[in-house]
């Protein structure tokens, strides 16, 4: 099994990197042991939300990624710019892709904002990670 | 100053990227954020970015905490970060941001795309290592790699071996990098490098044992908009505040082999006692000692063989982990 972590709040600081709702921060084996900080869920000023994935593990989620879009789950996205003597890649976002929260059923919005977990199969939540520049599902 | 701790159980956090997601916060007042890493490696990429209202006073600054960190050479049995990118694999992207005492290698074993990355005014690298095991021939596939979006990046007490340039300041104009005791070299291409007319202050560098040129001001040899004091080099260069035809070879550090290296110095190195005594900025080196008498080039300052034990010991289990001994980060040679 593996963890998806997810950012469950925006970053309003309006820089190019801020975390935005949805965008995953890690990818951990089920084994993992969170902090009390870490498991607070958003209803109670939480800052993530955890969604299990029961049957693919995190090498798998991370293989997936990589053969479908060609990168990985925790990259910056970057744009390139050729103002300089070297071409100069831009960081524009901090991550590739993201989880369509919205879309989510409201059953699961409601349980991940109260408990801050969900557990699903990766058939179930691969269809709403979605590739920011593309704006494909996987 | 707030400090937070990343460790694999009775932390804050468990992970490095976790710390940073959950304080992105207004640091106004704030003060330094502090996260201390503990038996924690990366295995992912990491950036700082998004807080907002950072300064001189009020910024993030992620380290590692004494017993978990690297004693000067590369360690896997310390807090690292190890990761096979295509890109580079540390960002500072938030002004005044820090780091210190990370340990990081990119492991692309084709391409990797650089190590650290300071995009911010005013990052800070300090007492860290930067290596790759194949870098790429493109763009910023760099030790230490500084975007021009800001100015002032200072690297410190640094190491960075096996990369593409060790330094890359990719700046066309006034930039204020400061690049204090770093030792650069074995780069695939150029030691530092800059673009033309980029500003640079270097004092106490060395570099060496590069491909390409071990200084390069955007295909100048040598430089006219740095400053440079007591620097070093192998190259036969001639600049002001520079001394060359120092070999990056085992008469001046401990081990110059790629993947092993360690640029402690020993017996008799060039760099010993010719450095500038720049206590009114810093003071330790990549140790964590306290630098005393007169300055050596480069993050090591060396202690003669039967020199002053001024270690810190302390008992056993103090902090829970080992069995008591040296205070890690004091080498006594």
């Amino acid at each position: 099994m593996a963890i998806l972590v997810f950012r469950a709040t925006n970053n309003t600081s309006g820089t190019p990197l801020a975390w935005k709702r949805g965008m995953p921060v890690e990818v951990v084996p089920n084994n993992h042991v969170f902090s009390p900080r870490e498991l607070l869920p958003p209803a109670q000023g939480g800052s993530f939300v955890r969604v299990t994935v029961s049957d693919v593990t995190v090498q798998q989620v991370r293989d997936f990624l990589r053969t479908r879009w060609s990168f990985e789950l925790e990259e910056v996205d970057y744009d390139q710019s050729v103002v300089t003597v070297e071409p100069e890649l831009i960081p524009i976002r901090r991550r590739k892709l993201h989880l369509r929260v919205d879309d989510l059923p409201v059953s699961v919005r409601n349980q991940l904002r109260t408990t801050g977990a969900f557990t699903t199969t990766w058939p179930n939540i691969r269809t709403f990670l979605q590739n920011l520049r593309t704006l494909e599902n996987f | 100053m707030a400090t937070t701790t990343i460790k694999s159980a009775g932390g804050d956090y468990t992970t490095w990227a976790l710390w940073e997601a959950d304080t992105d916060n207004d640091l106004t007042g704030a003060g330094e954020v502090i996260g201390e890493i503990y038996d924690v490696n990366a295995t992912a990429g990491f950036t700082m970015a998004g807080a907002t209202n950072s300064d001189a006073t009020n910024f993030r600054h992620l380290t590692v905490n004494s017993a978990h960190r690297h004693a000067g050479v590369w360690d896997t049995g310390k807090a690292n970060m190890q990761v096979s990118l295509t890109n580079l694999i540390f960002l500072l992207s938030e002004p005044f941001a820090r780091a210190s005492y990370i340990q990081a290698k990119n492991t692309d074993a084709t391409a990797g795309g650089g190590v650290f990355r300071l995009d911010a005014n005013s990052t800070q690298l300090a007492q860290c290592i930067g290596w790759q095991t194949a870098p790429d021939t493109g763009t910023s596939a760099s030790g230490a790699y500084l975007n021009s979006a800001g100015t002032g990046q200072i690297l410190r007490n640094c190491v960075f071996y096996s990369n593409r340039h060790g330094v890359h300041s990719n700046h066309n104009s006034a930039s204020s990098i400061i690049i204090d005791n770093c030792v650069i070299a074995g780069s695939t291409s150029h030691g530092i490098f800059t673009n033309l007319n980029a500003a640079l202050t270097i004092r106490n560098v060395y570099s060496g044992g590069n491909t390409g040129d071990d200084y390069n001001e955007g295909s100048d040899v040598g430089w006219s908009t740095w400053t440079a004091t007591t620097c070093m080099c192998a190259d036969s260069i001639t600049e002001t505040g520079l001394t060359s035809g120092v070999a990056f070879d085992t008469s001046n550090f401990t081990n110059v082999t790629a993947g092993s290296v360690d640029i402690h110095l020993v017996t008799g190195s060039a760099l010993i006692d010719a450095g500038t005594d720049l206590s009114g900025t810093f003071t330790i080196d990549i140790n964590g000692a306290t630098r005393s008498g007169t300055w050596d080039v480069g993050p090591d300052e060396f202690v003669a063989a039967g020199g002053a034990d001024n270690r810190i010991f302390w008992p056993a289990n103090l902090d829970g982990v080992g069995s008591g001994g040296p205070f890690p980060g004091h080498r006594v040679q």
